[in-house]
């Protein structure tokens, strides 16, 4: 019952980004494909929806972060953590259900809006290969979920309702900018999702093998942070 | 019936940075009885339930609820089944509706009670398919009784379990409390309210600026001590009527409330 709890805490919340991530996506795509024609350069319909995944990546992060956010610290300002806390599971148990719940949203709003994305591209008569789709959100998902652990603990130290998501957005935001140096790029979860550095320009295709040994190193970092969530909250007086 | 203590701590002490809100409580609560926890706002009875709870931990000392550890969180665990606990706040998940609260928290205790749960639902009129951001605060209080009430628990602790009820809920609320301790249940509850108290509880504890001021029982008490008013026509001085069996003195314009602990006929003489 608390995957029950978990998901009518966050139900709200995952509907409207995941309408909202879609329907900006497909509409992105119909605006785009009427300015092709005109346009003087040849740009590859693949490439817009390269461009578009870049868009919902920003999307996507501002979704999972207010996603994210609630727990016992946000249920320690509303009052409702004394109820919780009597009930005969841990804390490790409360935010496994929690961090697992998130992560399979975080997956479904990264899937759902390429699908649409993929039928709106397919109703104007353009096919794009799967492998692409599933490139895409394989760098998406697996440099996002830096920005999902670090949203949960982020909710696990800044209590307060509204505190705690603007500061996970002001994180996030200064966490993409400080890695944008060329130096630091490569330790970028913003760069990885979006995926640029692996677009071949002239066909707007990604190429090359998935990047595993890079995807497993954002995987480490966010597993750190989500140990170091359930320590703080497990360490904590309610 | 046995008579291993329910609670039991030893040298209990919590401090947040300078205030010290519980300090080296000593607590033994038997089982099968009511127990009065009384004290003034920022006692530390809340602080001290807390602590019982695991939800937060000691600075020192050591205390164990149902023969469980209360510093272990493994343990702390294998405790809460068997332990309800209605919180001074009452409040409960707004994005719930009465149903399906019930049915969450019915999933956690195998022991479920349906007959208490249909009696209460009956009783305290509980609409199940309201949500509970719109119950009204008596309403969300009766909700946490039932939920604490049908999970058949060994220890049920409540912090303020009337407040926010009408007079007729405080009376269903009562018997439902003598009701659960004569089939075997303890209860620990704390209170200002002495009406309360005086009818149901066997024994009291009271806890002044975090330390246990009184551990006694109810009919022990109404033996050893009596309040007497005293309304004079002209205020004499406190020192007057202070003897060793006056425990503490209270003027208010021409009365004098007098708490004595011995022979109450000698202060009366005085007085006189």
């Amino acid at each position: 019952m608390l995957w029950y709890k978990a998901w009518l805490e966050t139900r709200s919340r995952f509907i409207i980004a995941i309408v909202g991530c879609t329907a900006l996506c497909s509409t992105w795509i119909v605006e785009f494909s009427k300015l092709i024609p005109s346009s003087r350069e040849v740009i590859s319909p693949f490439y817009l929806l390269h461009a578009i995944h870049g868009v919902l990546a920003f999307v996507w992060i501002l979704s999972v972060i207010l996603l994210m956010m609630g727990g016992l610290l946000q249920e320690h300002a509303v009052g409702t953590s004394s109820f919780t806390l009597t009930l005969p599971v841990s804390r490790f148990h409360l935010m496994s259900v929690r961090i697992v719940m998130g992560l399979a949203q975080a997956f479904v709003l990264t899937v759902v809006p390429w699908l649409v994305m993929l039928f709106v591209f397919g109703s104007a008569s353009k096919t794009y290969p799967i492998s692409q789709i599933c490139f895409h959100v394989f760098l998406l998902w697996s440099g996002g979920i830096v920005f999902v652990a670090l949203a949960v603990l982020i909710s696990s130290i800044v209590e307060g309702q509204y505190t705690a998501p603007v500061v996970g957005i002001g994180i996030s935001v200064l966490l993409i900018n400080a890695l944008k140096a060329e130096r630091l790029n490569p330790y970028s979860p913003w760069t990885f999702m979006v995926g640029s550095e692996y677009l071949q320009r002239r066909t707007g295709l990604l190429s090359g093998q998935f990047p595993l040994l890079h995807a497993a190193a954002f995987c480490s970092v966010a597993i750190l942070l989500l140990w170091l969530s359930i320590r703080v909250i497990q360490q904590r007086d309610f | 019936m046995t008579s291993i203590p329910v609670i039991e701590t030893s040298e209990l002490y919590k401090s947040y940075g300078r205030v010290e809100a519980v300090r080296g409580v000593n607590l033994s609560i038997k089982p099968h009885q009511i127990t009065a926890f009384l004290g003034l706002n920022g006692a530390g009875k809340s602080t001290t339930i807390k602590l019982l709870l695991g939800m937060i931990r000691p600075n020192s000392g050591a205390g164990q609820v149902l023969g469980k550890n209360i510093n272990d969180a493994a343990d702390s665990v294998l405790l809460r089944r068997k332990v309800a606990y209605v919180s001074e706040n009452k409040q409960l998940y707004d994005y719930m509706t009465v149903e399906q609260m019930i049915g969450f928290t019915k999933s956690f205790y195998p022991d479920w009670r349906a007959e208490i749960e249909r009696k209460l639902l009956n009783t305290y009129e509980l609409p199940l398919d309201r949500r509970i951001k719109s119950l009204s605060k008596g309403m969300r209080t009766k909700l946490a009784l039932l939920l604490a009430f049908a999970r058949r628990p060994e220890l049920l602790i409540l912090d303020e379990p009337s407040e926010g009820l009408d007079p007729i809920g405080i009376e269903q609320m009562l018997e439902n409390l003598v009701a659960l301790c004569s089939e075997g249940t303890t209860v620990f509850f704390s209170s200002h309210q002495i009406p309360e108290v005086e009818r149901i509880a066997d024994h009291v504890c009271i806890l002044h600026k975090g330390c246990l001021a009184l551990d006694a029982s109810l009919d022990g008490m109404r033996h050893s001590y009596r309040q007497i008013d005293l309304v004079f026509p002209v205020l004499p001085d406190e020192s007057d009527i202070r003897m060793p069996s006056v425990e503490s003195v209270r003027t208010e314009g021409r009365q004098m409330r007098v708490v004595v602990s011995g022979d109450a006929e000698l202060v009366v003489e005085r007085a006189n």
